[in-house]
């Protein structure tokens, strides 16, 4: 069995990482941690920053280093998951790609290639609310989608 | 190193010490902490069933076999639509109606409990008339995951591909919700 997570950065995000590769374990599965960055979150932090501090001349440098920031995080955040598992027997990748965050997602969820899709219940901004994505995608995804809190 | 740690030395580099601390209770919302690292075991696993779930998949009892959990299925006949039969027909009639949703439910759980036990799982079964939304969240309670068939308590309705009452127990439930 292969096993996509789906990572945005979120605690509950890394929580579903955990319990799924807790699962791998167990069913000798492997597992994909899957992110994507949207250029236009960059862009309307850069825009909504730039434009409460007064700063708009410099907004295609902060939309630059946002969009370089969310990625460094991004790949942090895979890298800090993969390396609690460095020396055990765990068959455990990660991919970043670039798009609409439900689009990518369903792509790669409905690919054919996974027995088992799993995310947080909740998403960056805490426990205020159910993941948007969840909403989005709970009725699109094929496979089983294990929803972790 | 432990993960709070390993945070503190990526991400929070800059507020080192106690104000770590301070931004942890303020902001520990956003931040995993030691405790919630573990995962917690999942000993019981709760299947609604009603009369639009017809099956486990085998993809889900795939994913369930990862635990070494006991299966719970409970069957559970809408109480609402109950009632607006006693009101609107005798009460025979609702007596009869309500006979065929057992005997349809009684069904359905030896059916899926004999499929389960094929798969190594140990059942038990439970049936009751109810509210399929607030029930399930309340049972779900003494139970460690729920496990939930897209079209449970969906009604007719073929225009959605997940049921609103799944997505609101979603909502609700303090435990892992497999959807299949």
């Amino acid at each position: 069995m292969k096993i996509l997570v789906l990572i945005d950065g979120s605690k509950w995000s890394q929580k579903a990482a955990l319990h799924a590769i807790e699962l791998a374990k167990r069913k000798d599965a492997e597992v994909v941690l899957f992110s994507v960055l949207d250029i236009k979150e960059a862009k309307a932090m850069a825009f909504n920053f730039c434009a409460q501090s007064g700063i708009c001349d410099q907004l295609k440098d902060y939309e630059g280093r946002i969009w370089k920031d969310m990625h460094d995080s991004i790949e942090d955040d895979q890298n800090s998951i993969l390396s609690r598992y460095r020396g055990e027997e765990i068959r455990c990748s990660s991919k970043i790609v670039e798009g609409r965050i439900r689009d990518e997602v369903l792509r790669e969820a409905n690919s054919g290639e996974y027995g088992l899709v799993v995310m947080g219940a909740f998403g960056r901004s805490g426990k205020t609310r159910i993941s948007t994505l969840f909403e989005e995608i709970g009725g699109a995804v094929r496979p089983p989608l294990l929803v972790v809190r | 190193m432990g993960y709070s740690s390993s945070l503190i030395q990526r991400k929070f580099r800059d507020i080192v010490g106690r104000r770590y601390e301070s931004v942890l209770k303020e902001y520990s919302e956003f931040l995993l902490t030691e405790e919630e690292v573990l995962v917690p075991e999942v000993r019981s696993i709760l299947v609604p069933l009603d009369f639009f779930v017809h099956d486990i998949t085998d993809e889900a009892i795939d994913v369930l076999s990862a635990y070494d959990a006991t299966i719970s299925l409970a069957y559970i006949t809408d109480a609402g639509v109950v009632e607006l039969l006693e009101r609107a027909l005798n009460q025979s009639s609702t007596e009869e109606f309500r006979a065929k949703k057992e005997e349809y439910g009684r069904r359905l759980l030896d059916r899926t409990a004999a499929k389960l036990k094929e798969h190594g799982f140990s059942t038990q079964t439970r049936m009751f008339v109810g509210h399929k939304g607030d029930d399930v969240v309340q049972m779900a309670k003494n139970h460690d995951m729920v496990a939930l068939c897209r079209r449970y308590a969906d009604g007719e309705s073929t225009d959605v591909s997940i049921s609103p009452i799944v997505l609101r127990i979603c909502q609700r439930v303090e435990t892992p919700a497999l959807i299949y």
